[in-house]
């Protein structure tokens, strides 16, 4: 590994015009997001109506998605910020990909709450902006602190995310022509890579990277407390932050996996960084949160009998045994079994393995926001007006929209930032000799 | 060219200026078409200001019952009807049916103009006069004895009206004809007392009810008067009316029952009969038994009674005991059926018993002429029908619906075809409308002049609150009749209200007054009638001559059919009311369908689950419907409600459920109909369909919603005050308390206001009819979203009746359940945007506008009762006129939920500041508690001591729902009472 096949390999991606199956990728991606924003147009015009909710189910498929693509977010500032500060650097290959998933996911996740509004052309209601309405937001409203911690996270992942860039967007630019050339000039806000630059871009990352380790935290927390903090049986427990937390970076690392695997796939080059060694300590991260997540489910099934409320009980056993007995059990072995696979060196390290059980915890983590949002309305206090819930049409489209918009950004991604973090790469190359080649 | 003048130069001058000055200002005015023409009223009405509602007296005809109504009218349309309190029938109450007259008045399906069958046989919209002189042709033609009309039971000055009407022609026939009608009673009455009247039940005099099936609460004679008699004597805790209910299929009326035995379908009066003959044979009556009586009652032997009946020793032995511990007990019949020998014997007994326990102070009175005795009976209805072709050639209907209504025994469609000519008076398209030869639209009641004399003594005047409804081209029946008779050469008065002035000033020299014929006549418009009472003091005295022979009873059948009347729809003429259809029955909660009833076991056994389509078919005829699954049925029965599956009667009916009428069989042997115990197969059909129910559960799961408490426990406390809630919450939480006070005082003291609202519901007295949430949705303009959202559980209600089946005995509970308007709201701090807040009186408030629809306060409120605006609703034109202006019409994407009807509370709060006092107690009636006929709900100021809901706050049978919680509602529930005189 020389300093010239990092920088060779990480532009390669930026400085080639993709294939048609690029463009055909982009296009089905467009085409998602095009049925999304139709059958979210569809429903302003209509109403709410138009989805599955009803009168005790008034979140469902919305605020799951919401809360699964925050999750996803989470990973992404784990590797990044706090592998960083641990100085765990097998890390540093996948980390430029993790944040840029993070990034993408909040700014999915963020459409989520402005699309299950009753009237989504007053979203701006919710901001801290009084100018028309003479009306302060609530501060007591947990959807409230909800906006300042996605917000937030959006924002300071976003500067984490370009401030690393900086050096790998400079070397872009040096090796670029034409519109490239341009853009990464722009993008490298003149970098040159003298000592003086370094010494504040480490310090400023340093400082970044400690900013945003707490958020990892906080954010997912908070989005937790809007259940946590409502008095609805199934989602009123103090478990829910750090429960929520852990489930996130769970859903985080196995969608890192779920990406990681195809690229390299799709760009053999690759395998010589996102190596096996990085996948199995991805695994063993996932091992580990799925743990937690499948404690924290036997803590709540715990507390929910050992409290003697008869209410919170009955929601749990609901959950387990009543409708929705099928997402549950999903959840249950997505999450929580088949992730024990990977106490097995073997399993670790077997690509298909992997992959599969990467998708299979996507799969029962968004599962997993559905059984604790649906279930817990369903069937609350007043068994009169107990309901059920099924996603409609239009929640299915805008959910799949969703992901094509994602990917969309990804994609994108893929192709125009530097995906391979170059300098960092660098830093954990053994230092060259004189007998090595030298360039940089 | 000519040179210009000064004086073109000057016009051209202020031309050009003009154009300069007038084009941005055209350019400004809005596009023409949005301008609406203002046209100020230059002579106002006298009585009418802006803002202001009037209230009109009239009386309600949609049952024979004849409530007194008070119209709301805002700026001269009708917006909410609601009871009068002077009305000895209503006493200011009413029930969901009387409410959705108002949607009678404005229903979009009213018929626009007259019908008349053209020479191509499609009947087509014509002029008034093509169409009366259509039908003055044919009875010019006709010999008057071959002409014949159908038409309620009619009371008042309509009858007399009609029978002069159909005298002068020369001898029309008028044949009364009410579906629910009171033949056995009436026929078990003359037998026994020698009088055909309908001997009134009195629930003041009765210490003990047993009904064999009369559902008093819903429809039989008057619901509305015996709700709010039997809830009285019910929530009366030291003089508590015991209840035993005797049918196969648990009613609305049962439900409350302190016991219920279910024999076979049909069989309850053999029950009745062996119940008289072992009272007799006792020796415990006091009174005299006559002869014939005892010799009737021999004929039912204990054994073979019990056996048929499916009765156990022990529930008949319960029964007797009751029965002969009793001083005063009421026993009733059975509702329905129509000179049925059957229900006759069950009358008989029942009466008997009644009269033999009581004597002179049995627990029935006599009230004279009713509208029940009116009716013809069901076999002089039937050899009608027959005659249909021969000896009546010319039919004209009055506001019925042979069609639909009469039992397919009657072969109605084939006799119609051999009717000459079918003339027809109704407000609606019905399926007879639709076999006419000629249909004359006719006025609603709400807006057109009559009366009704429910009973000897209460003289009701019926007022148009309004001009008629200018969508259709209507015309007052009365006024019709006298058109019709001016061309047929007959003497008519002008005017059918000079008519009604003149039957009045009869009525005003009947009673003895002397005033004035004018202040007699606004004195009557303005409190609604005149209400003497029947000066019948006649007393209970049996005099039974020749008793009918007692019939022998049909095999049972498995499984067996109950049809049962439907307390929302009636006999289906209520089907066209999108709120009755919305409102979903009281027991299976089941709204807009037809559904057939079948215990869960049966349904188990039989391999059917709920949804399940089931062809149903007895000897007459066959349906499909869904079942539903009900726990208060005796095994292999299966039961359906009346009302449902129209043809032809509008939008909101046409195409939903199936008609028992077709279904109903004659009784064995006798031209008579059989309504229950009928003997039918069922199919499965394979097809599913998902229900339109409202209930989440059947039973509490355990929870504490609804609660009760032995009668004897309560007797120990009675009178005693519990500790107030603010005590309670001072004592339990001392610094939670003191700090809101001190924060409350010192940092909000403008906020301090003399009122908080309160709300006491007895559950003891609700009876779960529903009234509540029909005047609900009527005041605060509450869309019906009908059958298809309620399948996904978009219900609007701001109030709804949930029913909890015990799980412990028969009994239902229901629990109104609206907002709690709690002090510790927890929909309060979740919304992000304020738009539910706190109110200084202690509302819970929903400002619709700030409202972005995130729904997080319903998720968190734990009793439900938020609703969301899942679509924008529309109201089809002139349904929107009922619209209250006083509350706003929400818009899709908003939330809202009950107010304590907030509008009310403001108006009477506006008033109380002009007059610079305080709201007076009892002041304010939001809808629910106005309509409620049991009087269960009681609303008021919880700071006042003195008020009633503060001292029912502090009842020993207070409770408050999921008060665990500290929501601190400030809705309090009174316990059920449970235990009630054991035996």
């Amino acid at each position: 590994m020389t300093y010239r096949k990092i920088t060779q390999d990480a532009l390669r991606l930026l400085l080639s015009r993709p294939g048609w199956k690029y463009f055909a990728l982009q296009g089905f991606n467009l085409l998602l997001i095009g049925l999304g924003v139709t059958a979210f147009a569809y429903q302003v015009h209509h109403g709410m109506g138009v989805t599955g909710l009803n009168n005790p189910v008034g979140w469902g498929t919305y605020i799951t998605t919401f809360v699964f693509w925050v999750g996803i977010a989470h990973s992404g500032t784990l590797i990044s910020a706090i592998l960083y500060l641990f100085r765990s650097r097998w890390r540093n290959s996948i980390y430029r990909i993790a944040e840029a998933m993070t990034v993408f996911a909040v700014m999915t996740a963020g459409l989520f709450p402005i699309i299950h509004l009753g009237r989504p052309w007053k979203f701006y209601w919710l901001l801290p902006f009084d100018y028309f309405r003479k009306v302060w937001i609530n501060f007591r409203s947990p959807l409230i602190w909800d906006v300042f911690a996605v917000l937030t996270y959006l924002t300071v992942s976003m500067i984490f995310f370009y401030v690393g860039m900086l050096p790998d967007l400079a070397t872009a630019r040096d090796h670029s022509t034409g519109w490239r050339k341009k853009l990464y000039t722009l993008l490298s806000l003149g970098w040159q890579g003298n000592h003086r630059e370094w010494k504040h871009y480490r310090l400023s990352y340093l400082y970044f990277a400690a900013f945003a380790t707490p958020l990892v935290i906080s954010v997912h927390s908070v989005v937790s407390w809007d259940f946590a903090m409502s008095i609805v049986p199934g989602w009123h427990s103090t478990i829910f932050a750090p429960y929520f937390v852990a489930g996130a970076i769970f859903s985080g690392v196995a969608m890192v996996i779920t990406l990681l695997i195809p690229i390299r796939k799709i760009f053999p080059y690759l395998q010589d960084y996102f190596t096996i060694d990085v996948l199995e300590n991805l695994a063993k991260m996932l091992l580990l949160t799925g743990a937690i997540v499948a404690y924290a489910y036997v803590v709540e099934y715990f507390l929910a009998w050992y409290s003697g409320n008869e209410i919170e009980w009955a929601a749990f056993k609901f959950r387990a045994l009543g409708t929705y007995t099928i997402p549950f059990w999903i959840m249950i072995f997505c999450n929580a079994v088949f992730p024990l696979i990977f106490f097995f060196k073997k399993a670790r390290r077997s690509i298909p393995v992997l992959f599969v059980v990467s998708l299979l915890v996507n799969v029962g983590m968004w599962f997993e926001r559905f059984n604790i949002i649906v279930t817990s309305l369903s069937h609350d206090y007043i068994p009169a007006a107990w309901g059920i819930y099924k996603p409609s049409p239009i929640e299915l489209s805008i959910l799949a929209g969703s992901f094509g918009w994602f990917f969309f950004w990804f994609l994108l991604f893929l192709r125009l930032l530097p995906a391979l973090p170059i300098s960092e790469l660098k830093e954990i190359q053994p230092v060259p000799t004189r007998k090595q080649e030298v360039t940089a | 060219m000519g040179e210009i003048t000064r004086r073109d130069f000057l016009k051209i001058l202020g031309a050009g200026s003009a154009a300069a000055v007038g084009l941005p200002l055209v350019a400004c005015k809005p596009p023409r078409s949005k301008v609406e023409k203002v046209v100020s009223q230059l002579i106002p009405a006298e009585d009418v200001v802006p803002g202001i509602p009037q209230w009109y007296a009239t009386t309600c005809q949609e049952c024979p019952a004849h409530c007194g109504l008070l119209v709301k009218v805002r700026e001269g349309r009708i917006i909410k009807v609601e009871g009068n309190p002077d009305h000895p029938v209503s006493r200011g109450r009413h029930c969901m049916r009387g409410e959705a007259a108002l949607q009678g008045l404005y229903n979009p399906d009213r018929l626009p103009s007259p019908l008349l069958r053209n020479p191509d046989g499609q009947l087509v919209a014509v002029e008034w006069d093509q169409a009366l002189q259509a039908l003055i042709e044919t009875l010019k033609q006709t010999p008057p004895d071959k002409i014949a009309w159908l038409t309620p039971p009619l009371t008042g000055a309509m009858e007399s009206f009609l029978r002069q009407w159909s005298e002068a022609l020369g001898g029309v026939r008028i044949v009364p004809y009410e579906p629910f009608s009171q033949d056995a009673l009436l026929s078990a009455s003359e037998a026994l007392f020698g009088t055909r009247e309908i001997p009134w039940p009195d629930f003041e005099k009765a210490d003990l009810v047993v009904s064999f099936g009369a559902d008093f609460l819903e429809t039989w004679l008057s619901p509305v008067e015996f709700t709010r008699m039997y809830a009285q004597r019910r929530g009366d805790a030291r003089h508590r009316l015991h209840h035993i209910q005797v049918e196969a299929r648990l009613s609305l009326t049962g439900s409350k029952a302190d016991r219920w035995i279910a024999p076979r379908p049909g069989t309850e009066p053999w029950l009745a009969g062996l119940l008289l003959r072992e009272m007799i044979e006792s020796g415990t009556l006091s009174h005299p038994i006559p002869q014939t009586l005892r010799a009737w009652a021999q004929q039912f032997d204990r054994s073979a009674v019990l056996s048929f009946t499916g009765v156990s020793e022990a529930e008949f032995e319960h029964l007797k005991k009751a029965v002969s511990e009793a001083k005063r007990p009421l026993i009733l019949g059975g509702n329905l059926g129509a000179g049925d020998p059957i229900q006759v014997t069950g009358w008989i007994a029942a009466l008997a018993l009644t009269a033999l326990k009581g004597g002179e102070q049995a627990p029935l009175q006599w009230r004279g002429r009713s509208s029940w005795d009116r009716a013809v009976s069901f076999e002089t209805l039937a050899k009608f029908v027959e005659g249909w072709g021969e000896e009546t050639e010319v039919l004209l209907v009055y506001d019925r619906n042979p069609l639909y209504a009469f039992p397919s025994i009657l072969q109605a469609d084939e006799a119609r075809k051999r009717l000459k000519f079918m003339a027809v008076f109704t407000p609606y398209p019905n399926e007879t409308a639709e076999a006419a030869d000629v249909v004359f639209p006719i006025r609603q009641f709400l807006e057109d002049w009559g009366d009704a004399e429910p009973y000897e003594g209460v003289y009701s005047i019926q007022q148009p609150g309004m001009q008629p409804v200018p969508h259709f081209q209507s015309q007052a029946f009365g006024d019709l009749l006298i058109q019709l008779g001016q061309q047929l050469g007959i003497s008519v008065p002008e005017t059918f209200v000079e008519y009604l002035r003149t039957h009045w000033q009869k009525i005003q020299k009947k009673v003895g007054d002397s005033r004035p014929f004018d202040e007699f006549w606004r004195e009557v418009l303005q409190k609604g009638g005149l209400f003497k009472g029947s000066d019948a003091t006649k007393s209970i005295q049996l005099q039974p001559k020749q008793l009918p022979e007692v019939p022998q009873p049909d095999p049972p059948s498995t499984p067996a059919l109950v049809v049962y009347p439907s307390l929302r729809l009636y006999d289906g003429r209520m089907a066209n009311r999108p709120w009755i259809q919305e409102v979903p029955d009281p027991l299976n909660k089941v709204s807009w369908q037809s559904v057939l009833e079948v215990h869960p076991d049966d349904a188990r056994a039989w391999n059917l689950k709920e949804g399940d389509v089931v062809r149903l078919t007895t000897s007459r005829g066959s349906v499909e419907l869904p079942i539903r699954t009900y726990p208060r049925i005796r095994r292999g029965v299966v039961a359906l409600a009346t009302g449902q599956g129209h043809t032809a009667f509008g939008r909101y009916a046409t195409g939903k459920g199936v008609n028992a009428f077709v279904l109903i069989e004659a009784q064995n042997g006798t031209s008579s109909l059989k309504w229950t115990g009928i003997s039918v197969q069922l199919e499965k059909t394979g097809r599913r369909v998902h229900l339109a129910h409202t209930d989440g559960a059947e039973t509490l799961e355990g929870r504490k919603v609804a609660q009760t408490i032995p009668l004897g426990v309560y007797l120990e406390h009675e009178g005693e005050l519990e500790p107030t809630y603010e005590e309670e919450f001072e004592k339990e939480f001392p610094a939670t308390a003191a700090f809101y006070r001190e924060y409350h005082k010192e940092k909000f003291p403008e906020h301090e206001s003399p009122y908080h609202w309160g709300l006491v519901v007895d559950t003891e007295k609700c009876v779960g009819c529903a009234a509540c949430v029909v005047a609900c949705m009527a005041e605060n303009n509450i869309p019906t979203v009908g059958e298809k959202l309620i399948v996904q559980g978009r219900e609007m209600f701001w109030i709804r009746i949930e029913r909890y089946f015990d799980e412990q005995s028969h009994t239902v509970h229901f629990i109104p359940m609206m907002c709690q308007q709690c002090d510790n709201a927890p929909c309060e701090p979740v919304c992000p945007v304020f738009a539910t807040v706190h109110s200084a009186d202690g509302l819970n408030e929903q400002v619709y506008n700030r409202c972005v629809g995130t729904r997080y306060c319903s998720n968190n409120c734990p009793y439900k009762v938020r609703r969301f605006n899942w679509y924008t609703f529309k109201f089809p034109e002139p349904l929107n006129w009922q619209l209250n202006p006083d509350v706003t019409v929400r818009e899709k994407g908003v939330m809202e939920k009950c107010t304590f009807c907030i509008q009310r509370i403001k108006y009477a709060k506006d008033r109380a500041k002009d007059e610079q006092r305080l709201v007076r107690d009892g002041e304010i009636q939001p809808a629910c508690v106005q309509a409620c006929p049991a009087e269960a709900l009681v609303f008021g100021n919880t700071k006042d001591p003195e008020s009633r809901v503060a001292k029912l706050f502090r009842n020993p049978r207070r409770y408050r729902v999921l008060e665990h919680l500290n929501t601190r509602p400030s809705v309090t529930y009174l316990k059920r009472f449970t235990e009630v005189n054991e035996v």
